[in-house]
């Protein structure tokens, strides 16, 4: 079947988003030392929908069992390096279970709470491509087939950033052969996370997006109630022009649906993230950054264990708009010389630290 | 090392080690046979003149005086077997002949090259070179004067690779600013180590600047030994980044370098160069890309292009 120039880039930037998203999900093991693993054979599948609201609409099924809706958006301008300008993109995912394993037989049956529901029957069209079984795995080679996904499709975005209702999609099945792995410790895995997180968390972020130079200012603010977390990222590069790189994410699980919610902008707009010097005290910082974020944020050292971190800043994500700023969220900034800090903040542990002064137990006096 | 050496490698380096034909291999290359005729002068004003016209039909005149250099380059004529005709519009004309008085000796080629030794003539030229700098900060003006030609066979030279690691340990901070945009110019600041004798806590500034004016190239470089105080840190520990450079004359005014609340850097100041005969140079401003290194690491900023 024809594939149109559109929906190849669409399909392109949806499988990198969707590689990007993987890279940042834990892995499974948890052992300390490398051994065998047996990774069973598995099917995945790719399904591009074209574009709705400005969003370009797509399925991931990285197992029979995890269905992930993606909508990406593209907001501003394409950002030069050197000038006043900045980029932005925005992304929601959307991963839910699906029962049964109908897609070895090329089926998808998938229930997305609120949003909508899928049924697709895959019809390859002859193309094929064969993969190694991967890094550090023995085993027969994968096999992905190119073709369409056709049956009924309706799904919309929370007040309805997006409207999907189609009867097809571009896409792709790949079968994975059982295969023998060498597993290691993922070093980082949190137990306590529902998997579906793996797949919504973005994989923006400055390992992926910087060009290598260490980050001289970088601000953390996170909030984390029982049902969502947010966290944001503020950097700004060595060497980089006056700007940073906002980077928002936020995590939510409601209706048996794991929701995460993303927007990463470069900008290069001069104001967009004022700091005090390094060894300056209080540290502070100002961050008032351009679309989709709204409004400044202020940070201000009060002590080692009390940040406040005040403004309106918002940020409008795909389906809601997310205050970023208040006293349930805990604050880290790091500001430091390049002199003294060659690799620059991004390998120093942040201090998250609310605004709220810890309590002392009896006895005990604070310094 | 004797000035003939010496001088004989600032040619080299200068004028002639252009890889001229393919190498044996990657670390060599080869240079054809050639000739130099030097002639050295005094200029009015404590100028020291040299020129220099080779084989290649490259004329130069050096003017120098107490670290401060302008050359000034041309193409010329040859005038009979190693004399030379060329115009410097604006400045002056060479026109002259080589007579050989007989003596001449042997000279060894630099160490990193091998090949036969040279031969160097002695004589004097014959014929005028009459040259005036802008504003007539110097000049000359001779029909005869004694010369030496410098005749060197073909050679088999290595590259020269710079050892980054002991000129690491040499420095304790340097500057360069570096302005890319016409005229170009490199401005850089080295304070050295207090063990290093005999330049110990002492700052070096050197400044190169070339453009072509009225179809020739000048090129313009000063160099500077100061004290350590003309390069200062006001405070190392809690803003290593913010530096004052206060050169010495020909240098005049001071450049500040800061890291701003957004963390940029701004090189600001009245920071200037004052060659002979034009008008002083500026050394800040937005244009400049800055490296500056000291302590642990460097801070780089790229200049408007």
């Amino acid at each position: 079947m024809f594939v149109g120039a559109k929906a190849k880039c669409g399909v392109a930037a949806l499988g990198l988003l969707i590689v990007l998203s993987c890279l940042a999900a834990p892995v499974s093991s948890a052992r300390s030392q490398p051994h065998p693993e047996v990774r069973p054979a598995s099917t995945g599948a790719l399904i591009y929908f074209g574009s709705s609201g400005g969003y370009e609409l797509g399925i991931s099924m990285p197992s029979p069992k995890i269905a992930v809706l993606y909508a990406f958006r593209q907001v501003g301008e394409g950002s030069d390096e050197r000038s006043n300008s900045s980029s932005a993109f925005v992304q929601s995912a959307y991963a839910v279970r699906v029962k049964g394993n109908s897609l070895e037989k090329g089926r998808i049956r998938a229930v997305f709470p609120t949003l909508g529901r899928v049924s697709l029957r895959f019809e390859p069209n002859g193309k094929r491509e064969l993969h190694p079984a991967g890094y550090g795995c023995r085993g027969k080679q994968q096999v992905t087939e190119y073709g369409s996904f056709r049956g009924s499709v309706s799904l919309e975005g929370e007040g309805g950033y997006f409207d999907l209702a189609t009867r097809s999609g571009d896409g792709s099945l790949i079968r994975s052969p059982r295969a023998v792995c060498r597993s290691e410790d993922s070093g980082g895995e949190d137990e306590g996370i529902d998997p579906r997180w793996a797949y919504v968390g973005a994989g923006f972020g400055s390992f992926i997006y910087s060009p290598g130079d260490g980050s001289t200012v970088l601000l953390y603010a996170a909030a984390r109630t029982p049902y969502s977390t947010i966290g944001m990222r503020v950097a700004h590069r060595e060497s980089a022009p006056a700007g940073a790189e906002v980077d928002v994410q936020v995590l939510e699980l409601r209706h048996g649906i794991a929701i995460g919610r993303s927007a990463w902008v470069q900008s290069n707009v001069p104001g967009t993230l004022t700091s005090s010097l390094p060894g300056e005290h209080p540290a502070s910082a100002t961050l008032k950054p351009s679309s989709p974020f709204q409004g400044e944020g202020s940070f201000l050292e009060n002590s080692s264990t009390s940040h406040s971190w005040t403004g309106n800043l918002t940020v409008s994500l795909p389906g809601m708009d997310v205050p970023l700023t208040g006293p349930d969220f805990k604050t880290s900034l790091c500001v430091v010389s390049p002199l003294k800090a060659p690799a620059g903040c991004d390998f120093i542990r942040p201090n998250l630290v609310g605004s709220a002064r810890p309590k002392v137990p009896p006895g005990w006096s604070g310094r | 090392m004797s000035r003939r050496v010496l001088a004989f490698a600032a040619l080299f380096g200068g004028l002639l080690l252009l890889p001229s034909t393919a190498a044996a291999d990657s670390n060599h290359y080869s240079v054809d046979p050639g000739y130099t005729t030097h002639v050295e002068l005094k200029g009015a004003n404590g100028y020291r003149v040299n020129l220099y016209a080779g084989n290649r039909h490259r004329v130069t005149i050096k003017v120098r005086k107490a670290g401060v250099v302008a050359e000034y380059q041309t193409r010329g004529a040859k005038r009979g077997k190693y004399g030379v005709v060329a115009g410097f519009p604006g400045f002056g004309r060479v026109s002259f002949q080589f007579k050989a008085n007989g003596r001449h000796h042997r000279f060894s080629p630099p160490p990193w090259c091998d090949g036969p030794d040279g031969l160097a003539l002695e004589g004097r030229i014959l014929g005028r070179i009459r040259f005036d700098g802008e504003e007539r900060y110097t000049s000359v003006s001779v029909e005869r004067a004694k010369a030496e030609v410098e005749i060197w066979p073909r050679l088999r030279c290595r590259y020269l690779e710079p050892d980054v690691r002991r000129q690491r340990r040499r420095w304790t901070a340097t500057f360069g600013a570096y302005g890319e945009t016409f005229p170009s110019i490199e401005f850089t600041a080295k304070r050295y180590s207090r063990r290093l004798h005999p330049a110990s806590r002492q700052v070096v500034f050197n400044v190169f600047t070339g453009r072509r004016e009225h179809g020739i190239w000048i090129h313009r470089s000063a160099r500077v030994v100061a004290g350590n105080s003309p390069f200062a840190v006001p405070d190392p520990r809690e803003s290593p980044e913010n530096v004052i450079l206060r050169p010495p004359p020909p240098f005049s005014g001071t450049g500040i370098f800061q890291r701003t609340p957004e963390s940029v850097f701004t090189w600001e100041g009245d920071l200037s160069i004052q060659f002979p005969g034009v008008d002083p140079l500026p050394l800040t401003g937005l244009r400049f890309a800055i490296d500056y290194c000291a302590q642990l690491g460097c801070v780089q900023r790229q200049g408007d292009a």
